[in-house]
C-alpha cells in the first residue's frame, strides 16, 4: 500500500472516531440526566409512612453517585443499614411487613415497608429504634430513616415459571396435564388453597406449580371437585405455599383481584390463561350445557367470545370496572364452535363448599 | 486513486452511517412507549340459527323475559324437565339456556342431522310450559354448534 492509500485509510478511520465520540458522549449525558429525572420523579410517587431522626429536606441534593463509595457519611449509613438486619429479621417479609432495606440518594435509611401490610405504627417505631441503636453505636444520633410504602418486587418470571406468592393465571400441572390456576381463596375453616379446573386429576391427585421437575412445586392434593354448576377444583395448600389475590397479565403486571362476583355483569370479560394470554370478549349465553369430560350436562354455564386454547382450562375470568376495580366472576374450561365456555362464580362456591375468594 | 482505496472509503461510509442509526434506534428505544400488554379481543362467530319462534319485535312475551329475568330463570328451571330427555348424547341437545337479549336458546349438536320434526316436538314442550307461565309464544331459538371440549393440554412432563 503506497503513502496516499494509507493516509487515506487513516482519514476513513479518523472520521469514524469523530462521528463514535459525539454519540457515545451525548449518549452519556442524556442516560445520566434520564437517571436523575427517574429518580426524581420515584421520589415524588413515593408514599411516605412515617419519618425518624433528622431526615433530609425534599430541596437537598443528591448525592453523586461517582462519589457515593469515598462517602463517609454513606460509609457509615451502609455499616448501620448491615449491621441492623441482623436485628430485624423477624420483621421481614413474609413473617412481617418489610421488604427491603436500604440508603436513599440524600443520605437516609430507607425501609421499605409491604403496601399490602395495615400500618402498624408502634411496628415502625420498633423496626426505627432497631436502627438507631446500631446508629449511636457507630456514633450517629437520630440517624435519619424513612419508612415507604411499596409493592413486593414482581419478577421477569412467565406464566410456566415457578411464581411465589403463588397467583392467578400461571401454569398448574397434575396427571402429567397442565392447565391455568384460577384464583386463591379460603374454605369454610379458614384454610388458604387454589381454585383450578375440575377436568385435571382426581381427588387426592397432587397438585404441581408448574410442574414436578421443580423444587418446591408441591402446592397440595385435591380437595374436591365441581361437576353440577362448575367444572372446577378446590386444592388446599400444603404448609409454607404464599399466595396473593393477583393475577399475571405479563411478566410486569399482576393485578390484584378486589373483589369477586357471583356472575358477570355484562361488561367486556377478560381471562388470563397460560396458552392465550390476556384475551378479551364478552357473554353470549347462560345454559345447561354438556361437558364431555364429565359426561353430563353442567348447569348454568357462560358461552363468551374470547378465545382460548388447550391448557387455558381453570384461567380466571374477570371484569374491569370502569372505577377502577378488578373483579373475577369465573374460570374457563372449554370452548365450542369458536365459542369459550366457562363456570361463573356461584356456580364455583355452590359446588366447592361456598369457598371464598381472597381479595385485596 | 484507484478503486480499492475507492472501495475501502465507501465501506467506511456505509459503517458511519450504520452506527448513527443503530445509536438512534437504540435511544428511541429508551424512550419508547411502555411495555404493551398484548390483550387479543374477540367478537365470536356468527350464530348459526337453525329455526326460531317468537322472536319478531312485535312479540311482546320477549320483552317480559327480557325485562324480568327473574321470571325467565324460572321458565327455564321449569322446562329442564322437558329438555331433558333431549340432550346429548341420547339427543341432540347440547346447551339449553338463554341468550343476553331475551331469548331461550336450544343448542342442537352441529354434527347431528337436522330433525325439523324433532325440533318441533321440543318447542311444543316449551311452548306448552309458558302457557303455564301465561306466555302464549316463547321467544326460541335452535342453533346449531359443536359438542363442548376441554382447554387441559398434555404436559411433557409425565
Amino acid at each position: 500500500m503506497n503513502i496516499r492509500k494509507t493516509v487515506v485509510v487513516m482519514l476513513a478511520l479518523l472520521l469514524v472516531g469523530m462521528a463514535m465520540v459525539p454519540i457515545v458522549s451525548a449518549t452519556d449525558d442524556s442516560s445520566r440526566e434520564s437517571a436523575m429525572k427517574n429518580t426524581e420523579a420515584a421520589y415524588q410517587k413515593e408514599i411516605i409512612l412515617a419519618s425518624f431522626g433528622q431526615v433530609p429536606s425534599e430541596k437537598s441534593a443528591y448525592i453523586d453517585l461517582r462519589k457515593i463509595n469515598s462517602d463517609p457519611w454513606y460509609s457509615s449509613l451502609r455499616t448501620i443499614n448491615s449491621e441492623s438486619d441482623k436485628d430485624l429479621e423477624k420483621y421481614y417479609y413474609p413473617n412481617g411487613p418489610m421488604i427491603g432495606k436500604g440508603t436513599d440518594l440524600k443520605g437516609s435509611i430507607v425501609v421499605m415497608i409491604n403496601k399490602d401490610w395495615v400500618v402498624d405504627n408502634s411496628v415502625l417505631k420498633e423496626i426505627y429504634s432497631k436502627i438507631s441503636e446500631r446508629g449511636q453505636q457507630n456514633g450517629i444520633e437520630n440517624i435519619p430513616c424513612r419508612f415507604i410504602s411499596m409493592g413486593l418486587p414482581e419478577t421477569d418470571a412467565t406464566r410456566t415459571d415457578k411464581i411465589r406468592p403463588v397467583i392467578a393465571g400461571i401454569k398448574v400441572h397434575s396427571n402429567g396435564e397442565y392447565s391455568t390456576l384460577g384464583f386463591v381463596a379460603t374454605d369454610s375453616s379458614g384454610n388458604r388453597g387454589v381454585v383450578t379446573t375440575g377436568h385435571m386429576g382426581v381427588v387426592g391427585s397432587s397438585l404441581y406449580q408448574p410442574d414436578p421437575t421443580i423444587t418446591g412445586s408441591f402446592l397440595g392434593y385435591l380437595t374436591a371437585q365441581g361437576s353440577t354448576y362448575s367444572d372446577s377444583s378446590w386444592t388446599q395448600f400444603t404448609s409454607g405455599i404464599t399466595s396473593d389475590p393477583k393475577v399475571y397479565e405479563s411478566s410486569s403486571t399482576y393485578t390484584t383481584f378486589n373483589y369477586w362476583d357471583d356472575y358477570p355483569s355484562g361488561s367486556t370479560i377478560y381471562i388470563s390463561g397460560v396458552s392465550s394470554g390476556v384475551t378479551t370478549g364478552s357473554t353470549v349465553y347462560m345454559v345447561n350445557i354438556y361437558n364431555p369430560y364429565w359426561g353430563k350436562i353442567l348447569n348454568n354455564q357462560y358461552y363468551a367470545t374470547y378465545s382460548s386454547g388447550g391448557g387455558d382450562s381453570g384461567a380466571p375470568v374477570y371484569e374491569k370496572w370502569s372505577s377502577g376495580e378488578t373483579v373475577v366472576v369465573g374460570i374457563h374450561w372449554g370452548r365450542s364452535s369458536g365459542y369459550a365456555i366457562f363456570s361463573p362464580m356461584q356456580g364455583i362456591r355452590r359446588d366447592l363448599n361456598w369457598i371464598t375468594p381472597v381479595t385485596g | 486513486m484507484n478503486s480499492q482505496v475507492k472501495i475501502v472509503i465507501i465501506i467506511l461510509g456505509i459503517l458511519v452511517s450504520l452506527f448513527a442509526v443503530v445509536s438512534l434506534t437504540m435511544k428511541q428505544n429508551e424512550n419508547g412507549s411502555p411495555e404493551m400488554t398484548d390483550i387479543k379481543s374477540s367478537h365470536g362467530p356468527e350464530e348459526r340459527i337453525i329455526t326460531s319462534f317468537g322472536l319478531d319485535e312485535n312479540n311482546s312475551e320477549r320483552t317480559i323475559l327480557l325485562k324480568n329475568p327473574d321470571l325467565m330463570d324460572t321458565f327455564i328451571n321449569a322446562s329442564e324437565a322437558d329438555i331433558s330427555p333431549y340432550y346429548y348424547p341420547k339427543g341432540p341437545v347440547v346447551g339449553y339456556g338463554k341468550d343476553m337479549n331475551g331469548s331461550i336458546v336450544v343448542m342442537i349438536d352441529e354434527k347431528q342431522e337436522t330433525n325439523k320434526t324433532l325440533i318441533k316436538e321440543i318447542y311444543d314442550h316449551l311452548s306448552a310450559r309458558g302457557k303455564s307461565f301465561h306466555i302464549n309464544s316463547v321467544p326460541c331459538k335452535f342453533i346449531s354448534i359443536g359438542v363442548a371440549q376441554i382447554d387441559i393440554a398434555k404436559d411433557t412432563i409425565p
